[in-house]
């Protein structure tokens, strides 16, 4: 096991290597830094030839690139063009809000999967597998943003109008109540659903065929004729063996979310990592851009390396040598 | 045998029986049946098997009806029209005149779906084209090339794997422009990875087999084994790759422009629709629920069609 880990982890190394050339090569793209002080008419071109020294401009690509890589690495990743603020500290103020609402997404998604997927399989071809096959083909269809207009159409403004309690379209918590644990529930609500509909989509047709597969496997049929209540049957042995592959399909979704954070934290105005994201792509301010591309691609690497190990940890027949 | 064949064949048996019933009329009949009977073309047997998956048949024939409304239409109306402002009409709820309603400058929000659709759409085939061009080429070589080559490609595929694709599209969008074109080429460059990694994959298992092995012995240089021998034999994965694509592009567009982040005002798409109609959900709801009905139905008709073409495809099917 110890050896598989550390294997796993010196393939990590290569591909954040590759991630950031990528990374750099972007910004290489985006022109040149000084292009705005270039314009400076009180600047002289020894004032710009001071500036590109004191900034490393003067030197090769590859050693700027170097020089980049140990700042990224040194927790300076630059300075927004348009606050000033330093990007590391933009970056992990709204990485927690991001994480409660991809955490509160992830359970939504898990829980309601598991159940409609596992009744769906049990129950197939019944009317109500059925409906939750179509509905799950319709799911992922589903352009999450509108889904979420729809939602707010529906939970938010019709609600009102009718005198219903309805739910916030916005925000993290109500600013005259201020910050709270229920507060912020209350305020999830829409933003997570919205962002692990598609998700729950795709697991619902993942776990229903999974189970199906299982269900019809000689040890389930052993469990059954040795008299187990069918409860214990489907949820202690035929789920287990689901639930590792769905393991490996939440690690392989995070980029997904991620990406979708972007959408819908700008929509709800959720105050997280996508929604900083857009808002500086909105005013082409490219530090916190390329240091939050980054940081995902991080996290999915992560994410991707503690699911394998997770895998081998879980699974006794999975024997890495 | 189709059912046609079979019927005409019974019916000879059944005349042929009330003529004389001599057994050598039997005969004749199963020799009519080997004269007639040609055999299936590849494609005769795919269109065959597409055509048991209805739902996939119905998939088609809808988005060919929308497809060949937003791009015949175009001929007949014209852009300025959809982009006409009536500031006496705006907001208006659907009606006869305006059947899908006006939107918050008082445009006609059907002739906008319907020249938001071509672009959208066009975008949709494009992108995943480009995608499964640089794909099957990147799996190709890789899978054909292994060690050096193929561990650098497929290195530099993971990594682009692992970059959340919205982050660097939206990057790279706002880097080298937000006209249409550079849109199309910047989603279909960003989502060949994963035909990339499928082609890589089925010529990795089909290199070892005997007519690959065949084609080597008599000389045949690698390059055509590649394009020749072992390409051809990975169109079927990379079809039904290509037509989820399609959809997969048209809700990466829609994304982009909703974030206001896409191509830009007055051109529309479905998706820059949606991102005016969040001002105005309260009062014009129908502006949100046309452009984003018709990109559901769109990416639910691209799904259903893929889902047949896989069983279509199949070349393990028995039948």
């Amino acid at each position: 096991m110890t050896a598989y880990l550390v294997r796993r982890l010196i393939q990590v190394v290569p591909l954040l290597l590759i991630i950031s050339l990528i990374g750099f090569v972007i910004i290489q793209a985006t022109g040149d830094p000084l292009a705005a002080f270039t314009m400076d008419a009180s600047l002289t071109s020894d004032d710009i030839a001071r500036l590109r020294h004191k900034y490393g401009l003067d030197k090769p690509v590859p050693i700027q690139y170097l020089n980049w890589f140990k700042n990224m690495l040194a927790g300076d990743w630059g300075t927004s063009y348009h606050t000033r603020e330093k990007v590391v500290d933009m970056v992990f103020e709204r990485f927690p809000n991001t994480l409660v609402l991809v955490v509160i997404s992830y359970i939504l998604t898990l829980s309601s999967a598991t159940m409609l997927g596992t009744i769906s399989a049990v129950r197939q071809y019944s009317i109500l597998d059925h409906v939750v096959t179509g509905l799950s083909f319709i799911g992922i269809a589903t352009p999450s943003f509108w889904l979420g207009l729809m939602l707010i159409v529906i939970f938010s403004v019709r609600f009102k109008e009718a005198g219903l309690p309805y739910l916030p379209v916005g925000g993290m918590y109500d600013h005259r109540v201020g910050s709270s644990v229920p507060q912020v529930l209350w305020h999830v609500i829409l933003p997570a659903f919205t962002l692990s509909s598609v998700m729950t989509a795709r697991y619902i047709r993942y776990i229903r065929s999974a189970m199906l597969e299982q269900i019809h496997l000689d040890y389930v049929r052993t469990a059954r004729s040795k008299g187990l209540p069918e409860r214990t049957v489907l949820l202690r042995h035929a789920f287990k063996n689901v639930l590792l592959s769905v393991i490996t399909l939440v690690g392989l979704d995070l980029p997904f979310l991620l990406s979708g954070t972007i959408v819908i934290e700008s929509m709800f105005a959720w105050p997280g990592m996508g929604r900083l994201f857009w808002s500086s792509a909105e005013r082409t301010d490219i530090p916190p851009l390329m240091a939050l591309l980054l940081f995902a691609a991080i996290l999915t690497v992560l994410s991707t390396f503690v699911v394998d190990i997770l895998y081998a940890a879980v699974d006794p027949r999975i024997r890495y040598q | 045998m189709t059912k046609r064949q079979k019927a005409q064949i019974s019916k000879q048996f059944v005349a042929s029986g009330k003529d004389s019933g001599e057994p050598q009329v039997v005969a004749r009949a199963s020799q009519d049946l080997l004269v007639t009977r040609t055999p299936e073309s590849m494609l005769q047997l795919i269109w065959r098997r597409f055509r048991r998956h209805r739902l996939a048949v119905a998939s088609a024939l809808v988005l060919f009806v929308m497809a060949g409304i937003c791009f015949i239409g175009p001929i007949f109306l014209s852009e300025d029209a959809a982009n006409w402002l009536e500031f006496t009409a705006m907001r208006q709820p659907p009606s006869r005149e305006h059947p899908f309603g006006t939107d918050d400058i008082g445009r006609d929000m059907l002739l906008r779906s319907i020249f938001g659709g071509r672009i959208s759409l066009r975008i949709g085939v494009l992108a995943a084209m480009i995608g499964v061009t640089i794909g099957t080429a990147v799996g190709g070589i890789a899978g054909y090339n292994p060690g050096l080559l193929d561990n650098i490609l497929m290195r530099f595929t993971e990594a682009l794997l692992s970059i959340p694709r919205l982050f660097i599209l939206i990057v790279l969008a706002r880097v080298v422009g937000q006209s249409i074109t550079v849109i199309t080429v910047v989603i279909g460059t960003l989502s060949w990875m994963s035909v990339s990694r499928i082609v890589r994959a089925e010529i990795l298992s089909l290199k070892g087999q005997d007519f690959v092995l065949a084609a080597r012995a008599i000389g045949t240089p690698p390059r055509a084994i590649l394009v020749h021998h072992l390409l051809p034999n990975t169109v079927a994965p990379v079809v039904v790759a290509a037509t989820l694509g399609v959809g997969r592009a048209i809700i990466q567009e829609a994304s982009l422009s909703f974030l206001g982040l896409g191509v830009q005002p007055p051109t529309a798409t479905w998706g820059s629709m949606l991102f005016r109609a969040q001002s105005y959900l309260v009062d014009a709801p129908w502006i949100a629920i046309f452009p984003g009905l018709l990109i559901l139905i769109t990416v639910l008709c691209v799904n259903f069609i893929g889902d047949g073409l896989r069983d279509a495809l199949d070349p393990y099917a028995l039948k």
